[in-house]
């Protein structure tokens, strides 16, 4: 699951867990699971320092807490349950801080998407992320992981923890606004 | 326009060697983390220990001083004094034993009993586990400062 077999988990997991290798199995922890946590935030937050600033975040909180991790659960579960609550709690802090409307933020990262240098691709994928940044962050999430990231159900369910059932709503319902705003001038 | 008709590759780039470099940023990172949190912490357990040293002090203090009372009212002066001359004492005075009831200091007999109850001393008043508890959320609290 997600490019690293489960023999690779368990032997990373026995280096952190020995304190004579545990910087170097958490250093091959981060190199394993960087690249799959840096765009799982950055479809979220848009920005590339922003993104910068929690996945390490997510990884102190990791190397913190890795003690507490239980083998019987799945590792890039329960690191990608930490990131994803990074970054709701970022884009809740955001809006609390300049106290702004999901419209005027969204106008700061429309103006990123159309401008900023780290990011490319034609018009129309540019208005799917525009149709995202419309809908509440836990659809997008939930968008961004199906149709993005082609996870199962099931999987997005353990990170979320949401019944199944209200995922594949929330996909549907998402999918729904996105095709309408895109056929918006 | 449908949405599987929109090319699904990645539009977001990261600056060059990006990911290459991130390891070693994350390693200095967490390295300052800890060397700035070891000294709050370091303080914060003496700060621990030294109320908890403070705390049994007390009660040793006052297990003693309850201990001293005893002697010296009831234990000490008894001690000082034979049981013959005591008897005689009191077979040659007048004092009846109503009397002698009346004058007794009823403090001092409740006092003769144990003074350290249960209730002064604390099952595990350093558990281990709570102290290190409460320095984790100390932590966890530390890092949003």
């Amino acid at each position: 699951m997600f490019g690293v077999t489960l023999h690779e988990e368990k032997e990373i997991l026995k280096r952190i867990k020995n304190p004579a290798s545990r910087e170097i199995g958490f250093n091959q922890l981060v190199v394993a699971y960087q690249q799959r946590l840096y765009w799982h935030i950055r479809k979220m937050v848009i920005d590339h320092n922003d993104t910068d600033d929690i996945l390490q975040e997510v990884f102190i909180k990791v190397w913190k807490n890795i003690e507490k991790f239980r083998e019987d659960s799945n590792l890039f579960t329960w690191l990608y349950k930490i990131a994803t609550n990074e970054c709701l709690n970022f884009l809740k802090r955001r809006k609390d801080k300049y106290k702004v409307s999901m419209e005027d933020a969204n106008k700061e990262l429309f103006s990123k998407l159309d401008n900023s240098p780290h990011i490319s691709g034609s018009a129309i994928q540019k208005k799917l992320q525009k149709a995202l940044l419309t809908l509440p962050d836990k659809q997008r999430l939930v968008f961004n992981m199906k149709y993005f990231e082609d996870m199962k159900y099931k999987d997005i369910s353990k990170i979320t923890e949401t019944s199944v059932g209200s995922l594949k709503a929330s996909y549907h319902i998402a999918v729904k606004k996105i095709e309408e705003y895109i056929k918006l001038d | 326009m449908k949405l599987e008709d929109i090319n699904k590759d990645n539009i977001f780039k990261v600056p060059d060697n990006y990911f290459e470099n991130f390891p070693e940023r994350l390693q200095k990172r967490i390295e300052e983390t800890e060397e700035r949190k070891k000294t709050p912490v370091i303080r914060l357990r003496s700060i621990i220990n030294m109320a908890a040293a403070a705390v049994i002090l007390m009660f040793v203090i006052y297990g003693i001083t309850q201990i001293n009372d005893n002697s010296t009212s009831v234990d000490q002066i008894l001690s000082e004094i034979s049981s013959e001359d005591l008897v005689n004492y009191l077979v040659e005075s007048d004092m009846s034993t109503d009397e002698f009831l009346e004058s007794l200091d009823m403090s001092v007999i409740a006092s003769t009993e144990d003074p350290i109850t249960d209730e002064f001393i604390p099952s595990d008043p350093l558990d281990e586990k709570i102290i290190d508890e409460l320095l984790d959320e100390y932590e966890i609290e530390m890092q949003y400062l």
